[in-house]
């Protein structure tokens, strides 16, 4: 392997290729982690910095960190050929190694590709866990100012990006079509030039659903995303809607959609709460019977109304870890029986763990995707790393906004201090814990959960729930995995 | 917390104090530690919290002492590589000029 080309530190820190090759008759280590498995702790995943893993014993680890393993062991060669160790037989698959690790990396250089546009702050609904502070329909200045939306649109095009995915939240997003159709109509002008791959979705909860709405989507290829909390009472009691039935609305709208737009230009998400934790087979079904193929078993997050009305105090990591470990037990059993459904959450591990490219997700990328993979355009012409950033500075800490669409550029946004420290405290190749964290090459951070919740970006990991929950997540799907047979096979076949 | 109270010693020559460290910060959603520096130990003192016994946080602060001091090992024996991997798969980044580098 020739040596890289580099520029060399003072301190000749990067030293030339053929100084770290092993001696003959033995072999060198390559970068990895581990972690004893949850529940059986004689087992170790064992997992190197391009997300590959194995699950060995702790005798077998030690053997194997301080180098007494024979190359004629089966284990030798496992450990070999999936990039643990190299020896002089194998030396050359560094090559094969540093595209993948790149390749790992890669969404960071792409940079911000998802963009959020706060159209309006009004909503028509109720729900207890509301993520943002809520204003009834009749409040029109908390829509979102035409000017400010015109901007949003030439900032999201300022990233370098290939791909410019346009968001629309709200409140109720649909409540201000108008300003949809502008942004739109703007992004798409632009576009003509600029050539990127260019998407929009509509978060709705799909009351507004009128045919000019439907007629404008259809025309646009614009995506609908909508919340189905599961069956009519569950989902009427977490998002209520006075003097509405909210569920029989959302299905019948849902039905007109997929017949305007077409069947799988509809996405459905769910919010968990206490009274979801014993009904997950319910919602899974309910799901199914509204036609969708995929169900995303989100918990609550410590923002806005959830924090306000203590919503989110109602469960911990570990009750919400049982909620989806049921669902997903349900959910394989459906595809072992033909019926094909996918859990999200699970979905999206699995792309950490086994997919070369990973997942765009934002809570599991390190550095956080904070503003760098998805940013906030507030009505108000506040810009937020995160959709958890306004949420927060809604209830009244506005210590999380970058600058503001109309008085700052682009340099200034994306550079901020409170941007760069977010990013900087949250890495988890720094972090205390996850920097020696097992699973660290499929985790991320998540700044905007450990502010919320203790006023620091990095948060302790030995108590974070958020960490509680990947790391639970993690070691049940490898428990998962290494039973075998159809299950892994169903898991597997997840992947993207 | 509890009010069972336990204590664990470290050698000094088999563990480093920052493996100590390490563990105690794993295990300090556990127990609340109390770490001392006595001449070829390192002592700690541990009260466990709710939902925790004093053997639980014995055995759980034995292993991640173990494990810490292995992670050490690996740390250092894949320092190099790991750099020379990192520094080849990003050699081709626009990363900007850093002070302090050769040109």
């Amino acid at each position: 392997m020739s040596p890289p080309n580099l520029r060399l530190s003072k301190t000749g820190r990067f030293r030339p290729g053929e100084e770290i090759s092993p001696p003959p008759d033995s072999y060198s280590l390559m970068p990895f982690r581990f972690e004893r498995l949850e529940g059986d702790e004689e087992q170790v995943v064992v997992v190197n910095d391009l997300g590959e893993y194995l699950l060995i014993t702790h005798e077998q680890l030690v053997r194997f960190a301080t180098g007494m393993l024979e190359p004629t062991e089966p284990l030798y060669r496992e450990l070999r050929s999936h990039q643990f160790l190299f020896d002089r037989e194998s030396i050359s698959n560094l090559d094969v190694v540093v595209p993948r690790l790149r390749l790992k990396k890669q969404r960071v250089s792409d940079f911000t590709a998802l963009n959020m546009f706060v159209v309006t702050l009004r909503c028509n609904q109720s729900c207890p866990y509301c993520q943002v502070s809520r204003q009834s329909e009749d409040r029109a200045q908390f829509d979102m100012p035409e000017e400010v939306a015109k901007k949003g649109v030439e900032f999201a095009f300022r990233s370098p990006s290939p791909d410019v995915k346009i968001e629309f939240q709200g409140g109720e997003s649909l409540l201000n079509f108008e300003l949809i159709k502008s942004i739109v109509i703007e992004a798409e002008a632009r576009n003509e030039t600029e050539r990127r791959s260019l998407e929009f979705v509509a978060a709705t909860n799909m009351t507004f659903l009128t045919d000019e709405i439907l007629d404008f989507f259809r025309e646009h290829n614009i995506l609908v995303s909508t919340s189905i909390d599961g069956p009519a009472d569950l989902h009427n009691k977490n998002r209520p809607y006075k003097g509405h039935d909210a569920f029989a609305e959302v299905c019948a709208n849902i039905a007109r959609a997929r017949s305007a737009l077409g069947p799988d230009r509809v996405a459905a998400l769910m919010t968990t709460t206490r009274s979801s934790l014993t009904r997950p087979r319910e919602i899974i079904d309910q799901y199914l019977e509204l036609g969708f193929n995929a169900v995303f078993f989100r918990p609550l997050s410590p923002y806005g109304f959830a924090i306000k009305t203590k919503s989110f105090y109602e469960y911990s990591a570990d009750e919400f870890l049982d909620f989806w470990k049921e669902g997903l037990d349900y959910i394989i059993e459906l595809n072992r029986n033909g019926v094909f459904i996918i859990e999200h959450f699970t979905s999206i591990l699995l792309d950490k763990m086994f997919s070369r490219r990973g997942t765009g997700y934002v809570n599991l990328q390190s550095p956080a995707g904070n503003g760098i993979a998805g940013i906030v355009y507030n009505y108000d012409g506040y810009v937020y790393a995160s959709d958890e950033g306004r949420m927060i500075a809604e209830m009244g800490d506005h210590s999380l906004r970058l600058g503001h669409l109309l008085r700052d550029g682009y340099d200034d946004i994306l550079g901020s201090d409170v941007l760069l420290q977010m990013l900087d405290e949250s890495l988890a190749e720094s972090s205390p814990q996850c920097a020696d964290c097992g699973f660290q090459p499929w985790c991320g951070s998540d700044p905007d959960y450990h502010y919320a919740m203790s006023r620091d970006f990095t948060g302790h990991k030995p108590t974070s729930g958020f960490c509680k929950k990947n790391t639970g997540a993690f070691n049940h799907i490898i428990r998962l995995m290494a039973e075998g047979g159809e299950p892994a096979r169903i898991l597997k076949s997840w992947v993207r | 917390m509890n009010a069972d109270r336990g204590s664990v010693q470290f050698q000094k020559k088999v563990y480093s104090l920052e493996a100590v460290k390490k563990a105690l910060y794993r295990l300090s959603g556990r127990a609340i530690f109390e770490l001392r520096d006595t001449a070829d130990e390192w002592e700690v003192e541990f009260f466990p919290r709710d939902g925790w016994s004093r053997s639980d946080v014995e055995e759980s602060l034995n292993a991640s002492v173990l494990d810490e001091d292995l992670r050490e090992i690996v740390r250092r024996e894949t320092e190099t590589i790991r750099n020379l991997l990192l520094a080849h798969a990003f050699s081709r980044a626009d990363l900007g000029e850093s002070e302090g580098e050769d040109r």
